[in-house]
């Protein structure tokens, strides 16, 4: 694992792409064998997936009581705080609003380049308001513009693979079936058998894989690095494989 | 029930300029909301994202006259207002956001609709202030994420589209003492609004601009001219219109010719768009899912008010007729009526009221 201190595990678009807990229990046993550390993402959720997520946490916090959680929406945060009120809770990158479009950053024009590298977490409102919840770190995409970011934070950079977009309906799914858009269908786990990759952006190629979106950003990173960026998520294969 | 329910929903209508107000007021709108961007946000060169409206600034109110203009106007005719501020602020525009509100409150608007975190946290500790409506870019998708906002004080949370009215019930049923308005009519994407990370940039070219914005087709755009749409510097970047692509395998997949045929339709589909929830008025039956929203605010005005129409009738209708089946009946004649075509279900906002599963 050669410099590798932590490991990242769960999902953060879907609540069936997560581990099993017979799967848990062998990723955190490799991450004890291993000396890692350990963060789990959870999804962004419907009141349906709550209870699987609350789980799933349970699981891992029960083998790892020092395991951050990485949320993606308020009800999850909201609902593990209250369950687990010692639990070290870290924003996730979904939940980071900010426009992530790789066509976009490459078309900035000069007069808005400002504009486009501050982030959501750099407002004061956001810095007071998350920080009176206890959370201090903050994940982010290797974007293809530069950012700028605040120190009020620590921050965990997603690399190569930047996240681009989530829907609640899986377009993997509703495809497969030949259904409108955003028909809550079930799950087959088409994410696994296919993903899209568009043309759109040619350096950037957007996958589409299960019911989320994500863009490759091969450029090398920031150096020197971003001062509030002391954690890089590596993430070598599409987010949603399993 | 059903007649409770027809007399007390309310419906949201989209405003942008003051020559809308008595045709949404006439249409049966029981409040308008709308955005606004003054000279200040172009000053700073902050014309990126344009209050999260794909035809740019234009579909906001554009000056602080013809907002008091409009709130004067709107307080005559009994409307009550609510302005929209759907973008994430950052360090650099967070206290244009605050003047905003500031701005405002000063000058009667009753609700802001607020999607930014930050933001909501500040106003909320405002002894005087507009009340707060969750917008919908919130992503309050499940009853803990509901409740979450009521730190905040809030009068109202704007539901986000992709729920199901299942859901919507449930978590009204959960939070009885708080308000719900939930999406009935248009801007159906398959994303979530509020975690998406495209940027729907704003349509600068006059041609297009002229397109989307002076046909009664603004809502219903031809899928063919979504890939032209794209290749534009300066024009929509989101996932329509998408035609190179290619599907991979992961494992040994038979069907990749039909998925990538499918995909295709799935990139450039008009229903991305134009979504009707009408017949879905019959589950809504929780009290406090108070107001419906009727959602495009820069459509053309001869557009908002037949959507608004389409509402009202199908919420009269709703009083008249007892059964599921004959108010999505009635509901289809109105949208035939008003669309100038039929329903075949396809453009389901709630696809649990839709025919498609059955026939999967």
């Amino acid at each position: 694992m050669g410099d590798c201190q932590r490991i990242y595990f769960g999902n953060e678009c879907c609540t069936r792409a997560l581990p099993d807990p017979t799967r848990l229990r062998a990723l955190l046993a490799l991450a004890e064998k291993k000396c890692l550390g350990v963060t789990f993402v959870t999804p962004v959720a419907q009141n349906a997936d709550l209870e699987l997520i609350l789980e799933s946490v349970g699981v891992v916090l029960e083998q790892r009581p020092d395991a951050e959680i990485a949320f993606n929406d308020w009800g999850v945060f909201a609902m593990l705080s209250r369950h687990y009120p010692r639990a070290q809770l870290v924003m996730g990158r979904v939940l980071h609003r900010t426009k992530r479009d790789p066509r976009y950053s490459q078309s900035v024009p000069e007069e808005q380049r400002d504009y486009a590298s501050v982030v959501q977490a750099s407002s004061p409102g956001f810095i007071t308001f998350v920080q009176g919840l206890g959370v201090t770190r903050i994940g982010i995409d290797h974007l293809v513009r530069p950012l700028s970011l605040p120190d009020a934070f620590s921050f965990s950079l997603y690399y190569p693979h930047a996240f681009l977009t989530v829907g609640r309906a899986c377009a993997a799914r509703t495809v497969a079936a030949g259904a409108p858009p955003n028909w809550p269908g079930g799950c087959l786990q088409e994410c696994q058998q296919y993903y899209v990759k568009t043309h759109s952006a040619a350096k950037y190629p957007m996958s589409f894989i299960g019911n989320a979106g994500y863009f490759l950003n091969p450029d090398p990173l920031p150096s020197p690095m971003m001062p509030a960026v002391n954690r890089l998520v590596f993430q070598p294969a599409l987010p949603h494989l399993l | 029930m059903s007649e409770k329910r027809a007399t007390s929903m309310r419906i949201a209508a989209p405003f942008r300029s003051l020559d809308e107000l008595e045709p949404l007021a006439k249409a049966g709108a029981d409040e308008i909301y709308f955005g606004y961007l003054d000279g200040q946000w172009d000053k700073r060169g902050i014309r990126a994202d344009k209050n999260s409206r794909l035809c740019g600034a234009r579909e906001n109110i554009r000056s602080t006259d013809a907002l008091a203009r409009v709130v004067e106007a709107a307080k005559k005719v009994g409307l009550p207002t609510s302005l929209a501020l759907n973008n994430a602020y950052s360090g650099l525009d967070f206290d244009l956001a605050l003047e905003q509100v500031r701005l405002a409150h000063q000058m009667g608007v009753g609700s802001v609709i607020i999607s930014d975190i930050g933001l909501l946290a500040e106003v909320s500790t405002w002894k005087q202030r507009p009340r707060l409506i969750v917008s919908t870019i919130a992503e309050a998708g499940n009853s803990r994420a509901a409740d979450f906002y009521r730190q905040f004080g809030v009068a109202r949370v704007i539901l986000p589209r992709h729920l199901t009215t299942g859901e919507m019930d449930e978590t009204a049923r959960e939070l009885d003492d708080m308000e719900f308005e939930f999406i009935i009519l248009n801007d159906g994407c398959h994303y979530n609004d509020g975690l998406c990370g495209f940027h729907h940039h704003s349509i600068e070219n006059p041609i297009f601009k002229r397109i989307v914005t002076l046909t009664r087709l603004d809502n219903l755009m031809p899928a063919f001219l979504l890939p032209a749409l794209l290749k534009r510097r300066e024009s929509v970047q989101c996932c329509y219109g998408e035609t190179g692509f290619e599907v991979h395998a992961l494992q040994d997949c038979a069907q990749i010719q039909r998925i990538e045929q499918h995909y295709r339709r799935f990139f450039t589909h008009r229903r991305w768009v134009f979504r009707c929830g009408l017949c879905a008025l019959y589950d809504i039956t929780r009290p406090n899912i108070a107001v419906a929203k009727v959602a495009g605010r820069g459509l053309t005005r001869r557009k908002k008010c037949s959507d608004v129409g389409m509402v009202n009738e199908a919420r009269q209708c709703l009083a008249e007729t007892p059964s599921k089946d004959a108010f999505c009946k009635a509901c289809k004649a109105i949208f035939r009526k008003h669309n100038g075509f039929s329903c075949r279900g396809e453009y389901c906002y709630f696809h649990e009221r839709s025919e498609f599963p059955a026939q999967a």
